[in-house]
């Protein structure tokens, strides 16, 4: 069900072609199903007899030939057959493939992009690693399914009906006899398969054991050579491989059961083909050349029966990766509720009775925010951690939504505004930034339309913020300059650097506010102090809000905002707030302690 | 997860020393082979011989003929073949499987234990998820194919000679058409799967990209959205879903018509045979029952030569593969023990613990200098010396040498000159397994094992007991939350630990080093911020962890810092200010600086502003 309803949604633009894959199978089958009763007509031939159960197109052009010319013919035939059944087996092939690598390319980009659409809450509390397992391995195995397993089954199944037809056409008695047992054997490959699901498991879960010992030894490597248990870890993994193992042996145990029972039917069923065709042959029911023909179908429609049956038994795992997509895919993302405008930002914000509560949360966040900042005014945000900061600016581009209060945007519900829109406006860097693996110059610039390195103004525009972000000195010494790739694939980089390049990356294009999430937090303070300062010469009409906790940078704003609690507790300027008592006051009070010990050098701690 | 390690380059030629050697590893179940090679016999001769069976006398003399002498004895006859047939593919699936699981076992087992002998240095240049790929899927994939590969393709190779020498002995001239479409269709074969294999490595490697794009995408989609990235994103993403669904088609295309081209060829050989077997029928040369079978075998030719060809490029796969394995198992550790060093304090899988000396834990670095085989020199003329007892901070920037020296006192690496002396003696003149087992090593981000808490703090100590652990944890402060914990010391704690916090991690890492109970004692100390609530924690228990041992402390905790020995600031390689807490303030410099900063963190952390 899981399956159907992926492939449903994602056949689109591929249906036709699916038809044409469906037809050009049944032809296929049907062509292939005239080899066996070439063969008989040989016999036929030899016979001289001229009833055969092809058709009678075909069956007409050997009236009145010889008996070499008719030879002749039928070999002609085989292999005129077998060339457009070979090309239509080609045809479906491709088709087969396109469709499913349709299908996936469909699912995979949809996946993809629904990934980036979810809400941020959503994504802040997904488990990364199982996104990406259900993003490569389920997808894979349900396109595996789309692709291989049905594909094969429908098949199977086309080849099961049209051999059924044709032996129920040379001898309708003998074909029943002889078809009785196909959905007995189909019947017990799926029950064996289904019987046996556990052990498929079993040994998936006892190598995945297996793969999580080597990993974490060899992770811990350190550890183990430091406590010198080298031995002891043997052992351990021995021992897995053991289980292992012994969980291989159990399911080979059931698999070699499985084929030589196979097996034994298929040759008992040959066996029961020739038998009843003596029978018939002498009672005169059936002719030689027609019961070679029974005896080849016979033998090749078991294989497909058995086929069908195993994938039918092990579907429950497609189904299973299926619904685990699905779970993902059938999320709404948050531009479910998406606003319209795109109104010219100039900066003033203002919170109205803002409250926040987290979906899990019984306790709101953030409580009864009302605040005015004006464009053009630095705001500095400082509090205790888990007090709301991050909250509270996550709020102005709408990562999160406010349970209930309004925040206008220049008057503006900033609701009614088009959230993409909004974003471009509000610059926000985050704490733990991520960079992609791409050139730094590419980082950088990434929310450009083009990344040209020659192209003189790009480039300049990139190293111009990389100036102003104080992190060209660092990036002019990596041997690539510009050029050197980081992420995860690339130079390992300090944090600082990190935050810095992400800095210049939201500076690259101009925002009318500008959102510091703790990022000035891996720079020494020095460098903090060369950054605003670099910003604020640079100075264009901007409203900027920085969550910090260092003084310094706090007392060059034009307001401090102290929040605790998800309470706005203290607004003013620096030199209001340090003379109230309370938490700003307390700040001011540790961070100034070796201020005034430096000018005080005799003060040892 | 490690596809992306997963290249086969396939232009390798033929590696005959190799394939000797992975023969020669079957040895050992050389039993089972000579069971599979009889099944596989057995069985080609039973499908054969049935087909000749059925068609020569079931067809020829029952249906064709008149008499029905000897019909039982025929039913008999191929119901005794049958059951053969069902005892033998049993013994045949079970052999193939079995030398698959030794192989997999031997191959896998070695390397692993081969890795757990390599130094320390090894493992700086691979990484682990190239190590996991060498160690698990090279090693299945070689002996998979080498199990079942071999001996499909042993069964084939069984099949045609069984076939041929049967329509030679019966009909030359017809059988002639078989020795003309055989050889051709195998040629076909084994250049186009060639060609099958080129692209589906190339599909492979496109799937690798499409993977390694999700996992980027996944873990930046934050990012992305701050950014307003979605569209731009999606766009790169598609063009590289797009190459891969490009490439799938293309290699679908090359695959089917290889196997459309062979399966015309086949038709070809069936109707060849139709004429001229009708052609010998009509001029009495041949029975029809004779002609029937020989169709049903030229029918029958077409699956072996298709597994024959797919298995020869198969088995390139599996050169390719075992080179690497057999690469990693013949390289030899860096360091090493001297022969008369293992003599006397024996090996890791044979150590002679009684000739080991107990260690008091004195340290000295006499004119120590250091570099890794590439690069600069990293320390240059080191002189330390340390009493037993004594703690030792470092202090410095990253990449300053902090890591290096203690990686040299654990002898993870050795000097490249000068000489580390514990307790007067040159430790080269002592064995590495000696040393560790008095030597233990608290690291950064501690790295726990999959299993209960117990076996994770059991690990310092394998011979401890239930009580050493707890008396352990309690000393490492982890005592309290354990008990908190449903199963207390029985918790699994995840996979790499992951179940528990990062400070709880540490605890255990802590209480793993006590019951170690080392003389020597290196502790890398985290840096993450950890609520104050663990921090004060922790700090007590590293105060229980360095209690009576020599310790060296890479240290960002002032509380640590200030109450050691010694502090040694570390700049370049450098010891360039060395002393007691307070003579370092008086310096004014480095260390000052470090300590004020970190004074005012400590505070503003205290009041949780960070």
């Amino acid at each position: 069900m899981e399956i159907y309803k992926i492939f449903k949604r994602y056949i689109k633009g591929n249906l036709l072609k699916l038809l044409l894959v469906i037809l050009s199978l049944v032809f296929l089958n049907y062509l292939r199903s005239l080899i066996p009763l070439f063969v008989g007509k040989v016999f036929a031939i030899l016979n001289e007899n001229s009833e055969s159960t092809l058709p009678n197109v075909i069956n007409n052009i050997f009236v009145g030939k010889n008996l070499v010319t008719q030879l002749l013919l039928v070999a002609v035939c085989i292999v005129g057959t077998a060339l457009i059944r070979d090309i239509t087996n080609l045809s479906a092939d491709i088709g087969i493939a396109e469709v499913s690598e349709g299908v996936g390319y469909n699912l995979q980009t949809d996946f993809y992009n629904h990934v980036q659409e979810l809400p941020y809450s959503y994504l802040n509390h997904a488990q990364t690693g199982d996104l990406i397992q259900r993003s490569i391995s389920d997808i894979t195995r349900v396109k595996r399914f789309i692709g291989q397993i049905l594909p094969a089954c429908f098949n199977a199944l086309l080849q099961i009906v049209i051999y059924s037809y044709q032996m129920l056409l040379i001898n309708s008695r003998l074909g029943i006899y002889l078809l009785i047992p196909i959905p007995l054997i189909f019947l017990g490959a799926v029950i064996y398969f289904r019987k046996n699901a556990y052990i498929f498991t079993n040994i998936e879960e006892s190598e995945g054991a297996l793969t999580t010992d080597v990993q974490e030894n060899l992770t811990g490597i350190r550890v183990v050579k430091a406590f010198a248990n080298e031995k002891y870890e043997i052992n351990k993994f021995n021992k897995a491989m053991d289980k292992f193992i012994s969980s291989w042996h159990a399911l080979m145990n059931k698999m070699s059961s499985y084929y030589s029972i196979m097996d034994g039917i298929s040759y008992l069923l040959m066996l029961t083909a020739f038998v009843l065709s003596v029978y018939f042959v002498k009672s005169g029911a059936l002719k030689f050349d027609e019961a070679t023909s029974m005896f080849l179908y016979v033998e090749s429609i078991i294989w497909p029966t058995r086929i069908l049956g195993r994938q039918i038994g092990e579907m429950n795992r497609s189904k299973i990766a299926g619904s685990r997509i699905l779970e993902i895919v059938d999320e709404p993302t948050e531009f479910a509720n998406d606003g319209k405008l795109k109104p010219k930002i100039k900066g003033n914000i203002k919170f109205e009775d803002v409250f926040f509560t987290f979906k899990d949360g019984s306790t709101p966040t953030i409580r009864n925010i009302n605040l005015d900042i004006n464009h053009g005014e630095t705001i500095a945000l400082i509090g205790k951690t888990g007090s709301g900061k991050s909250t509270l600016v996550s709020m102005l581009n709408r990562m999160l939504d406010c349970t209930s209060g309004k925040i206008l945007l220049d008057g503006i519900d900033i609701k009614e505004i088009n959230k993409k829109y909004l974003r471009k406006n509000v610059g926000i860097v985050l704490q733990e930034p991520f960079l992609f693996s791409k050139t730094i110059a590419e980082n950088i610039g990434i929310v450009l339309n083009k990344i040209d390195a020659n192209d003189l103004e790009t480039s300049s525009r990139i190293k111009s913020v990389a100036r102003v972000a104080a992190v060209s000195n660092d990036i002019e010494r990596f041997e690539e300059g510009y050029n050197t790739i980081v992420g995860e694939r690339g130079v390992t980089l300090s944090g600082g650097q990190k935050q810095r390049i992400a800095i210049a990356r939201t500076l690259v294009e101009y925002k009318p506010i500008l959102i510091f999430d703790d990022s000035l937090s891996a720079v020494d303070s020095e460098t903090d102090i060369k950054i605003r300062s670099a910003l604020k010469t640079k100075e264009e009409d901007r409203t900027t809000i920085i969550i910090t906790h260092r003084i310094s940078t706090a007392m060059e704003a034009d307001r401090i905002i102290v929040m605790e609690d998800g309470e706005i507790t203290e607004v003013g300027t620096h030199d209001d707030l340090i003379k109230k008592p309370g938490l700003y006051q307390e700040i001011w009070n540790i961070q100034n302690h070796f201020v005034s010990s430096d000018s005080n050098e005799s003060e040892g701690k | 997860m490690y596809e992306e390690f997963d290249d086969y380059d396939l232009s390798s030629k033929l590696n005959l020393k190799l394939w000797k050697k992975i023969i020669k590893s079957l040895t050992p179940y050389k039993k089972i082979v000579i069971w599979g090679l009889i099944a596989v016999a057995v069985l080609t001769f039973i499908e054969t011989y049935f087909v000749k069976l059925i068609s020569e006398y079931g067809f020829g003399k029952f249906i064709n003929g008149e008499s029905m002498d000897g019909f039982s004895s025929f039913i008999v006859l191929m119901v005794a073949m049958i059951i053969f047939e069902v005892i033998f593919v049993k013994i045949y699936v079970f052999s193939a499987a079995k030398i698959e699981m030794y192989l997999y076992r031997q191959l896998t087992g070695n390397c692993f234990a081969h890795l757990q002998e390599l130094s320390y240095s090894f493992f700086d240049k691979y990484s682990v998820g190239w190590l996991i790929s060498r160690t698990t899927n090279d090693t299945s994939r070689v002996s998979e194919i080498i199990s079942w590969g071999l001996v499909d393709a042993i069964s084939c190779v069984f099949k045609l000679v069984f076939i041929l020498v049967i329509m030679i002995v019966t009909n030359a001239r017809l059988s002639l058409i078989m020795i003309i479409v055989v050889p051709t269709i195998l040629t076909i074969g084994i250049f186009f799967r060639r060609i099958v294999m080129k692209y589906s490595w190339k599909v492979r490697k496109a799937h690798s990209q499409v993977s390694s794009a999700l996992n980027e995408g996944i873990s930046g989609a934050k990012t992305s959205k701050s950014l307003v990235l979605e569209e731009k994103n999606l766009s790169a993403f598609s063009k590289i879903v797009d190459r891969y669904k490009r490439f799938s088609i293309k290699a679908a295309f090359i695959n089917s018509s290889y196997y459309q081209i062979l399966a015309v060829l086949a038709a070809a050989g069936i109707a060849a045979m139709a004429y001229f077997g009708g052609i010998e029928v009509v001029s009495g040369r041949l029975d029809y029952a004779i002609l029937f079978m020989f169709v049903s075998y030229t029918m029958m030719f077409f699956d072996p030569v298709l597994t024959v060809s797919r298995v020869s490029n198969e088995m390139k796969m599996a050169q390719v593969a075992a080179e690497r394995v057999y690469n990693i198992i013949a390289i030899e550790p860096e360091l090493i023990d001297s022969e008369e060093v293992i003599q006397k304090y024996g090996d890791y899988t044979n150590p002679k613990k009684e000739n080991w000396e107990k260690i008091k834990g004195e340290i000295e670095f006499k004119n120590v200098s250091f570099k890794y085989s590439t690069g600069p020199t990293i320390l240059k003329n080191f002189n330390l010396n340390v009493k037993p007892g004594m703690s030792v901070a470092l202090v410095g920037e990253t990449g300053a040498g902090k890591s290096t020296i203690v990686n040299l006192l654990s002898r993870f690496y050795e000097p490249t000159d000068g000489q580390i002396l514990i307790d007067g003696v040159d430790y080269k003149k002592r064995s590495i397994g000696w040393l560790h087992a008095n030597l233990g090593y608290v690291m950064q981000t501690p790295h726990l094992f999959s299993g209960t808490i117990k076996e994770n703090i059991r690990f310092g100590n394998l011979e401890a007991t239930d009580e050493q652990v707890v008396a352990a944890a309690k000393a490492a402060n982890a005592h309290e939350f354990i008990g908190l914990l449903e199963k207390g010391y029985d918790t699994e704690v995840g996979e790499s630990g992951n179940r528990l916090s990062q400070g709880q991690k540490q605890l255990i890492s802590f209480a793993r080093a006590i019951i170690a109970d080392p003389s020597i004692l290196i502790l890398d100390e985290a840096t993450s911020s950890i609520d104050t609530q663990t921090e004060y924690v922790i700090q007590k228990a590293i105060g229980n962890l360095l209690k009576g041992r020599t310790s060296f402390i890479i240290a960002h905790r002032l509380s640590t810092i200030t109450n050691s020995d010694l502090i040694l600031v570390i700049q370049n390689g450098q010891i360039t200010e060395m002393g007691k807490h307070e003579e370092l303030m008086q310096l004014n410099g480095y260390y000052y600086r470090l300590y004020t900063n970190q004074f005012v963190e400590d505070r503003l952390k205290e009041i949780n502003i960070i």
